[in-house]
């Protein structure tokens, strides 16, 4: 006779497997983390006069850098994809959406746009909070939404206090709140073998 | 593997073609995805690959199951989704264990 709990059970548990299976694996937090932090220090030493550097080079250079990494990340992931989720797929239009807008505000405040250059740290900081608590609710991670809490906690210092300190403490920010969580998350991809290689 | 000893899943109302354990964690596999390698279901079910293959072929003879092979390189991969008369009947299923539940314990 069927046992309708116990079937029940093996299948929301193979279905939530199958689920987390498609799940961020943490290579995009960990190449745009560190692209960012990069061209903020960058920024910082150029506008402090340490480097004698243009920053919209360094931007143009670390966003084109970015961008063809993601693409390749996320064709290759696709290919590999041992399986493939609705959920993965929003992941990353959520993401390609965020970077894209997060492009043209940079674009605007570096080259002189309708951007103020001092409104730009948190700006940036509050868009990325809001691609990562969609994150935490795609991947049923919920400590991204901690995550997320946390970037719109930095963004709201920065947009009521700008100034030049904002600069360290965005890129500060983005190796605690993007490049640790991406260690995190590929760590346990590696560890569970259960995310895509993307 | 290809049903369960002493099964009354037809009297139960359940759909015997899901019913088989084998064919029962493939397709609750399937509805929660978009696709999966062949590899992943054999992987995740604990499966050989010709039991499998053949539970997988009656899901597919029964159009609960597309099947879509390609090439990695050298290497042939097999992607499975669920078609639409297949999530249907999975809904189906699910929906009749949950009624049974409600109505009558475990089953047993």
């Amino acid at each position: 006779m069927p046992d309708p709990r116990e079937d029940l059970t093996t299948i929301r548990r193979l279905m939530e497997e199958s689920q987390a299976a498609a799940g961020e694996d943490g290579r995009h937090f960990l190449l745009w983390g560190t692209l960012t932090a990069a061209g903020l220090l960058g920024t910082y030493a150029a506008v402090t006069g340490t480097l004698p550097l243009d920053p919209r080079w360094l931007w143009g250079l670390l966003l084109a850098v970015g961008w063809i990494g993601s693409f390749w990340l996320g064709y290759r992931g696709h290919r590999l994809a041992r399986v493939r989720t609705l959920g993965r797929r929003l992941l990353a239009v959520v993401w390609i959406a965020a970077g894209v807008t997060l492009s043209l505000i940079a674009a605007a405040g570096l080259f002189g746009g309708a951007v103020s250059p001092r409104a730009l740290s948190g700006l940036v900081s509050v868009v990325i909070a809001g691609a990562f608590l969609v994150s935490a609710v795609l991947t049923g991670h919920r400590w991204l939404g901690g995550v997320a809490a946390a970037w719109w906690l930095g963004g709201a210092v920065m947009l009521f206090l700008p100034g030049l300190y904002t600069l360290p403490l965005l890129a500060a920010m983005t190796i605690a709140l993007e490049v640790v969580p991406g260690v995190v998350l590929y760590r346990r991809s590696r560890r569970t073998g259960l995310p895509q290689p993307a | 593997m290809s049903g369960r000893p002493g099964s009354t899943a037809p009297a139960q109302g359940l759909d015997e073609l899901i019913h088989a354990p084998v064919r029962l964690a493939a397709t609750a596999i399937l509805a929660a995805v978009e696709e999966a390698e062949f590899t992943y279901l054999r992987d995740r079910i604990g499966a050989t690959d010709g039991n499998l293959g053949t539970h997988l072929r009656r899901l597919e003879d029964a159009g609960y199951v597309r099947a879509v092979k390609s090439f990695e390189g050298r290497k042939p991969i097999t992607r499975y989704s669920l078609t639409r008369d297949g999530r249907a009947a999975f809904r189906r299923y699910v929906d009749r264990l949950e009624t049974m539940l409600s109505a009558g314990g475990d089953g047993r």
